[in-house]
């Protein structure tokens, strides 16, 4: 608010005292209206979006917030429609010159980052912007006089340096303050009085440009000119800086009394989405009830507190929560301007708290096609399998054009953008990327994908992130009592019978997610035969593959009567004569060639004379 | 006096041991070997001839590797081009140990449902497990197009075959995708035979062709049965429950997760996980007490899906086996806690 505030603060023109008979026109000082006018637009201006900052003293009124200012000074309805619309007019040439005033004092800032003042030619172009602004409250101001008749227009005049009064009187100590200080440069300027010679009641040797506020730094520069409106502070002329308020309010120009309230919370909101931002307000004692109220200053954002409400109002000092603080475009920096006021005693005061945060496109929603499984390396279920796949799409809804960064920042071992090799990190320009299981997860969700997503045109990015899971197999379980029965025939299709038997020993398959896998590939390794029974003649077996429908039989099978010992059937007391078995017996699934896959199960298969066993189960199998 | 020659493998009929890999009888698609087989038919064995006969060594192992083709007369076709009465050549191979899953066996005169795929001048048995199924009469097929007419087929031997082949027939039924309603009205009517075994595997087909009927009956078997459970259909009906998405069978899948039968219990539980209907949350809940320790998971698992709950009410197979108790605990002490009644009958309501 440098330039605001340079004039607000610097150009005062009276005091109270004086203002309150000032008539139109015959006394008139031009430059002085033209300030007293552009103070009271903008204080209309800033309660017609709701703001409190610097008419504190006003808005002890219990009107709306649309009038208080017309309520407050009493204005007919043909004053009060007649001056909100001059002060309308007068809000963009406002708002464009002290965002240009702004700039440049930036620009000197950071071009002269030791210097500890802001250059001359800086000042300058600040003065004519100011000026620019004084011409155009004139400007407004004239058009306003000319809409009312001679009398309407003298009253008005009146109440409006009577609102100017009040703002000197009650608010504004450091602006008076400021304005001495300033004194030797403005006041020729626009050939008016300085607040010590109207009311004397500043500090001589600043007033006198003496050694408290020489060589000022720019910040402290700032803070003069801005009457450390900005901040909601107080300005100290000791150390020619802004203080804290302090608590308790106070009344009139204590400045010790000034009140703050602050904003804390994310630099940057999504756009049309929602942040929370911490809202304290010191200096203020329990039973004073402060009003909060948010406004947008620059760019096209919102805020508001719980409720959707633009104002609340709370008692003592603590966090308030915000939410709902969204901004409608991309690559637009938003400040809002956050306001609390208080009333102690018989006075009232207001301070601002800016809350200004950046706008990122709004975060993509993350999908992935399918459930991501891993079988194993260069294994890929079947057609039949339905439950998933080894790779999947991600695609990010609601964004398009610009680039995708996507990096996996989590579980890197289990999923890449490459097949079977581990890329972690890849640029797309269209919204999806094919991601690869490269290995099981340990439990859900323990890999993540993150985008950060640069829409074309702007340098803003936003991120979303997903969090996948690989499944693969992890077990075998047996559901069902084992089934020992008499066959004869082949052991391929074998009929019932008395030859030999049959033991059979079902299986189902789970995942390391718990689900149970249909439609799989599942093989087995054979260790070499063991010799139970010496001598015997009973063949090896071999491993055997198959896919599994949801669940299937380890079957174990013996007929020969030409063997010896001969099988049996199964017994009613099964016997006990062992004759071959085989250890190491290990089960893959993921796979139906042999030895390939996801280990899940050993076991021992142990051939009896009437039955098959399988004993020494192991599933899952440690890694 | 009939010479059995094995089409394939695991040694010769009279002297053989293996351990094979099979799935549970009649829960592979018989629609899908349908579909890829060139030609599907009843035939008749003519002869076998073998080509070749030789030891070899695998590793260390000597195997015994034997080929040769089968001629067979086509009886009736329900897909292909032959005619009925022409003659195939269908070539087989096979060695012992086996090294690969395994061949159906055939011996001459004798009558199968044979599905085939041309291989070269000759044809190959499609599958190792569905590709011939032996039956003791011909079949007289009834109407229907295609594989309805293979099933009306195999329903002729269901009524009047043998026990053994009508529960092949059954096998094969059930691994098909759509059922005239003179299957299922014969589905019906077997589930009530004494058989249980014929009972059984009529039921698994019901079960397949409607859901919500077939479990009902199941459940209403179960009660009656008094037997030792050594059927192989109860893991058929195991992995027909398991499937099972219809939510009218939701009320017979709760009654079976508390069958006496584990892998009843397990093909329901898994049912109702499919459906997660929150009505079924009473059952689940008792399921947390099950004695096996996999149903007792999957009842976590099944109301983390339904109440959208993760971390530790959902934990990862590895974890829970590790603790079960902790995580059957956690989820009882949700579903008593009078904080959550609210969600608990909002879902209720709102399955």
């Amino acid at each position: 608010m440098i330039g605001a505030a340079l004039l607000t603060a610097a150009c005062f023109p009276a005091t109270a005292q004086t203002l309150p008979g000032v008539g139109k026109p015959a006394h008139r000082n031009a430059a002085t209206w033209q300030h007293m006018y552009e103070y009271a637009f903008r204080v209309q201006n800033r309660m017609d979006a709701r703001a409190v900052t610097s008419v504190g003293p006003i808005i002890r009124s219990t009107s709306g917030p649309d009038n208080l200012l017309a309520t407050h000074l009493q204005l007919t309805p043909e004053q009060s429609l007649a001056f909100r619309s001059a002060a309308q007019r007068f809000a963009p040439a406002d708002r464009d010159l002290t965002r240009r005033a702004r700039a440049l004092a930036a620009a000197d800032r950071a071009k002269h980052p030791a210097s500890r003042a802001l250059s001359e030619d800086t000042r300058f172009k600040i003065f004519e912007l100011a000026g620019q602004r004084l011409t155009a409250a004139a400007q407004e101001e004239a058009a306003l006089h000319r809409s009312l008749s001679a009398a309407q227009a003298a009253e008005l005049d009146e109440k409006i340096s009577t609102l100017f009064a009040e703002h000197l009187r009650k608010f504004s100590p450091a602006s008076r303050a400021a304005a001495i200080g300033l004194k030797g440069a403005l006041s020729s300027s626009f050939g008016i009085r300085t607040a010590d010679q109207a009311a004397g009641g500043a500090n001589p040797g600043y007033a006198n440009g003496g050694s408290a506020c020489q060589n000022l730094t720019p910040d402290e520069q700032y803070d003069i000119e801005d009457g450390c409106e900005d901040d909601g502070e107080v300005y100290d002329l000791e150390t020619c800086g802004c203080d804290p308020p302090p608590d308790g309010g106070g009344g009139g120009g204590d400045t010790d009394t000034m009140p703050s309230v602050t904003f804390s919370g994310p630099s940057s909101v999504a756009q049309g989405g929602t942040a929370t931002f911490d809202v304290t307000t010191s200096k203020v004692s329990q039973s004073q009830p402060v009003q909060l109220t948010l406004t947008t200053l620059e760019g096209s954002g919102s805020a508001a507190f719980p409720g959707n409400q633009t104002s609340m109002s709370i008692t003592g000092p603590g966090p308030i929560l915000i939410s709902g603080v969204s901004a409608s475009s991309i690559a637009d920096n938003i400040k809002l301007d956050g306001s609390a006021f208080f009333e102690g005693g018989n006075y009232s005061v207001a301070t601002t708290g800016p809350l200004t945060f950046s706008v990122t496109p709004p975060p993509p929603s993350l999908t992935s096609s399918t459930t991501l499984w891993f079988f194993g390396s260069g294994n890929t279920p079947p057609t039949a399998f339905t439950q998933g796949g080894i790779k999947s799409v991600i695609t990010a809804s609601g964004a398009s054009g610009g680039t995708f960064s996507w990096t996996i920042t989590q579980g890197k071992s289990e999923v890449s953008f490459a097949s079977g090799t581990q890329t972690s990190s890849i640029t797309t320009t269209g919204n999806a990327v094919t991601i690869y299981s490269i290995g099981p997860s340990k439990e859900a969700n323990d890999a993540t994908l993150q985008l950060t997503w640069t829409p074309a045109g702007t340098s803003v990015a936003s991120t979303a992130s997903l969090n996948l899971s690989v499944d693969s197999p992890s077990a075998l379980v047996s559901k069902g009592d084992p089934i020992n029965r008499g066959v004869t025939g082949s052991c391929i299709t074998p009929q019932a019978g008395d030859s030999g038997y049959q033991s059979l020993f079902p299986y189902a398959i789970k995942s390391v997610l718990g689900v149970y896998i249909s439609n799989i590939g599942v093989n087995e390794v054979i260790g070499a035969k063991s010799v139970d029974y010496p001598g015997n003649n009973w063949p090896s077996i071999s491993p055997m593959n198959v896919v599994n429908p949801g669940q299937f039989y380890d079957d174990l099978c013996a007929i020969g009567v030409v063997l010896n010992p001969p099988t049996f059937a199964p017994q009613p007391t099964l016997m006990t004569t062992k004759i071959n078995h085989f250890p190491q017996h290990t089960w893959y699934v993921g796979s139906t060639t042999i030895g390939s896959g996801i280990q899940v199960q050993t076991d021992t298969l142990q051939y009896y004379e009437d039955h098959g066993v399988v004993e020494a189960v192991i599933s899952p199998v440690p890694k | 006096m009939k010479s059995l020659l094995i089409l394939p493998l695991c040694l010769i009929a009279s002297s053989a041991s293996c351990a094979e890999i099979i799935p549970v009888p009649g829960t592979q698609s018989v629609t899908n070997l349908f579909r890829a087989s060139d030609i599907v038919c009843i035939c008749i064995v003519q002869s076998i001839s073998p080509t070749h006969d030789d030891a070899a060594l695998r590793g260390n192992e000597q195997i015994r590797r034997r080929t040769g083709t089968a001629v067979v007369r086509v009886q009736e076709v329900f897909k292909g081009d032959s005619a009925a009465g022409s003659l195939l050549n269908v070539d087989y191979g096979s060695e012992s140990p086996a090294g690969q899953p395994s061949s159906p066996s055939l011996a001459e005169s004798e009558i199968a449902v044979l599905f085939l795929k041309k291989s070269g001048s000759s044809y190959v048995v499609a599958d190792p497990s569905m590709g011939a199924t032996r039956f003791s009469q011909i079949p007289f097929a009834e109407g229907g197009e295609e594989i309805l007419r293979l099933q009306s087929a195999l329903l002729a031997i269901v009524k009047v075959g043998d026990q053994a082949s009508a529960v092949r027939a059954l096998t094969l039924i059930e691994g098909m995708d759509e059922f005239s309603q003179e299957a299922k009205s014969e589905m019906l009517e077997l589930s009530r035979s004494n058989d249980a075994d014929l009972a059984l595997t009529a039921l698994a087909v019901l079960v397949k062709a409607d859901p919500a009927e077939g479990s009902s009956r199941l459940v209403s078997f179960l009660n009656e049965y008094t037997g030792n459970g050594q059927h192989i259909a109860l893991q058929t009906l195991s992995v027909e429950l398991m499937h099972t998405v219809d939510p009218r069978a939701v009320s017979a899948l709760e009654s079976l997760s508390s069958s006496k039968f584990i892998s009843i219990r397990f093909g329901s539980m898994l049912g109702l996980r499919s459906i997660r209907d929150p009505r079924s949350t009473v059952a689940l809940a008792q399921r947390l007490d099950d004695p096996d320790n996999d149903i007792r998971f999957i009842a976590v698992m099944t109301l983390a899906e339904m109440y959208r709950k993760s971390g530790d009410f959902a934990p990862s197979s590895p974890a829970f086996d590790s603790n079960p108790r902790r995580y059957t605990d956690l989820w009882r002490g949700w579903l008593l806690d009078p904080a959550n009644k609210a969600e608990l009958n909002i879902l209720n309501a709102n399955p």
